[in-house]
């Protein structure tokens, strides 16, 4: 396997933690110059991976007028991809998820694992936070990149509402491992993920328009 | 957690079950360790049901696909559904009082609008659906025309919006915001679902609760339902204009289509699928059975045929199970094989005579796949 063509993940999702140590398949050999195969990967993970899975990628079987049109899409909503690494990326997944790249088989999951992908997870040590502690830490840390209303921002992606405020445990290990474009902060305290928590829950579930 | 030699293994000992003498595919499905779901992608949460359950009337929950758009919204502790709008008297109804108010169980297939695009050639974007995104079960929950007379709908509402409390991941992502049609909405079918298969709706299948729309797309059949709004209009934006449409007419594969030259896509056309023999399984010489599921969202299924000879000749399979609009019926074609390959083709026609077509109709989405399906095995 070529240059950047492994990819060890720490991926952390917001309701599942099933996405760590993925592999992604090389591009056909000789196909890319190391350097732009090095800077879609990189591209990939940083912008791709905030939103979406890396299977939802590899399944896909696109040429790179297709890849071009799709990426224009995923800037149009968000996708934080600058301008000057639109050709690697594009490049990168044109030669790797492309026409003839062959069958893919889905991986499987047994049925009784199914619901835990969607159940609130205990607390734990993260219940109980101060609201008003965590709207000042989540003003300091989280709104530069997630929005100051936790809805999302140019880097990350909403907050409010959504299924990863039931997993706390989970919230946790993404903010101290990070995740994508994300870093970690390893010294996060149990408090802090407790009031940040209190917090994000204490916000409207939808938008009125 | 996941693993791939699940998936192998599974074919494995399909195959093996042949040889040893007629353990077949539904025997492996049956059995509790080997219940599973195929991973289209985790985050957003997009699952398959295997090929081999589609051999019954009623899809189990606990193998029922699950489709997400920008994956789950945080369990909603105090359900409310609110219905505002284009109405006398807005509703804001608690569990409690959809509970009281009286329930009706309709048995309907839901399947996702998408299913199939992995099928289509030239390949299109989205999820890479190759027949599991689709199920049949019972949902139980008020009719959605009742509750629109509770609420007296004002004489100029001709559409009825609904919102889901799922999240967009960022700002510029549209919300996935629907509309059906007034007429659609009274139908007698059309329900807001409490519970799927008798028991309360899960959160993966859209929780509290969700919209029923027999015979429609699965797009339209939205999740995590909170708010109907009556308005003159139909509802806008990416999900309603871009997406979700078919072209007017048919256009050669792989052409590109104008939005204005686009509709929006409603009735699931008529469809037969295969769920054993699997392709590529061996089964021993003797009595062969071919078994399926059939439907169509325009009519009740008129017949299933099967062809063993490529089609050459076409014999007519049993059905089971009631018939209805939206509503799957079990096939069944028993026939002998000595050894050697054996294909098998089959096609259905409603009772409004639309005909599955030997080839789907491609379009730019990879919407509604519904061509001939083809299974091949071995009899040794």
């Amino acid at each position: 396997m070529r240059g950047a063509g492994v990819l060890v993940l720490s991926l952390l999702a917001c309701g599942c933690a099933l996405e760590r140590g993925r592999e992604t398949p090389a591009p056909p050999a000789a196909s890319l110059p190391h350097e732009v195969e090095q800077a879609g990967v990189e591209s990939f993970r940083n912008d791709c991976l905030a939103c979406h899975s890396e299977d939802l990628v590899r399944q896909q079987r696109l040429t790179k007028a297709q890849w071009a049109k799709n990426l224009d899409k995923m800037r149009g909503w968000g996708s934080p991809t600058e301008p000057e690494n639109i050709e690697a990326l594009t490049t990168y997944l044109a030669a790797a998820f492309h026409r003839e790249a062959g069958s893919y088989a889905p991986e499987t999951i047994p049925a009784e694992k199914v619901p835990a992908l969607f159940d609130a997870l205990p607390d734990g040590p993260f219940g109980g936070g101060d609201r008003e502690r965590g709207r000042a830490l989540y003003a300091d840390r989280c709104a530069p990149c997630h929005g100051d209303d936790a809805r999302g921002g140019e880097m990350g992606t909403a907050l409010a509402g959504r299924l990863c405020l039931d997993r706390a445990a989970e919230i946790a290990e993404i903010v101290r491992v990070g995740r994508a474009r994300m870093p970690g902060n390893e010294e996060t305290t149990d408090a802090e993920v407790r009031d940040l928590l209190a917090y994000l829950r204490s916000l409207p579930a939808q938008p009125r328009n | 957690m996941i693993r791939r030699r699940d998936f192998l293994e599974a074919g494995g000992l399909a195959a093996l079950g042949g040889l040893a003498g007629g353990t077949t595919w539904a025997a492996a499905a049956s059995d509790s360790t080997q219940r599973s779901l195929l991973v289209h992608s985790l985050r957003p949460e997009n699952l398959a049901t295997p090929i081999e359950w589609f051999d019954r009337l009623v899809t189990p929950t606990d193998v029922f696909f699950i489709r997400s758009h920008f994956g789950a919204p945080a369990i909603v502790r105090d359900a409310r559904l609110r219905i505002e709008g284009l109405v006398e008297r807005p509703l804001d109804l608690t569990m409690g009082d959809l509970g009281a108010l009286p329930q009706v169980t309709v048995t309907a297939v839901l399947q996702c609008s998408g299913n199939g695009r992995a099928l289509h050639d030239p390949r299109v974007p989205g999820i890479q659906w190759i027949h599991g995104a689709m199920g049949q079960a019972s949902w139980t929950g008020i009719r959605l025309g009742d509750l629109l007379e509770r609420a007296g709908v004002v004489s100029d509402a001709a559409h009825v919006g609904f919102e889901g409390k799922d999240v967009p991941p960022k700002p510029a992502v549209p919300p996935f915001h629907r509309s059906i049609p007034l007429d659609r909405a009274v139908d007698p079918t059309t329900l807001v679902a409490l519970r799927m298969n008798g028991e309360p709706l899960t959160h993966a299948h859209g929780a509290p609760f969700r919209l029923v729309v027999p015979g429609w797309g699965g797009n339209h059949w939205m999740k995590w339902l909170g708010t109907v709004r009556l308005q003159r209009e139909a509802t806008r934006g990416f999900f309603m204009e871009t997406g979700y449409r078919l072209p007017r007419s048919p256009v050669e594969p792989g052409a590109a289509v104008r939005p204005a030259d686009t509709v929006p896509l409603t009735t699931v056309p008529v469809k037969s699928l295969i769920a054993r023999p699997t392709d590529g399984s061996r089964l021993p010489r003797g009595r062969q059975e071919v078994v399926g599921i059939a439907f169509s969202g325009e009519a009740p299924i008129a017949k299933v045929e099967v062809s063993i000879d490529a089609g050459a000749t076409w014999r007519e399979a049993a059905l089971e199970g009631e018939s209805g609009v939206g509503r799957w019926q079990v096939f069944r074609l028993r026939f002998d094989a000595g050894p050697g390959a054996v294909r098998a083709l089959a096609r259905a026609v409603d009772r409004s005579g639309n005909a599955q077509p030997e080839r789907a109709s491609w379009n730019p989405s990879g919407y509604f796949w519904n061509a001939w399906h083809s299974v091949q095995w071995e009899v040794v």
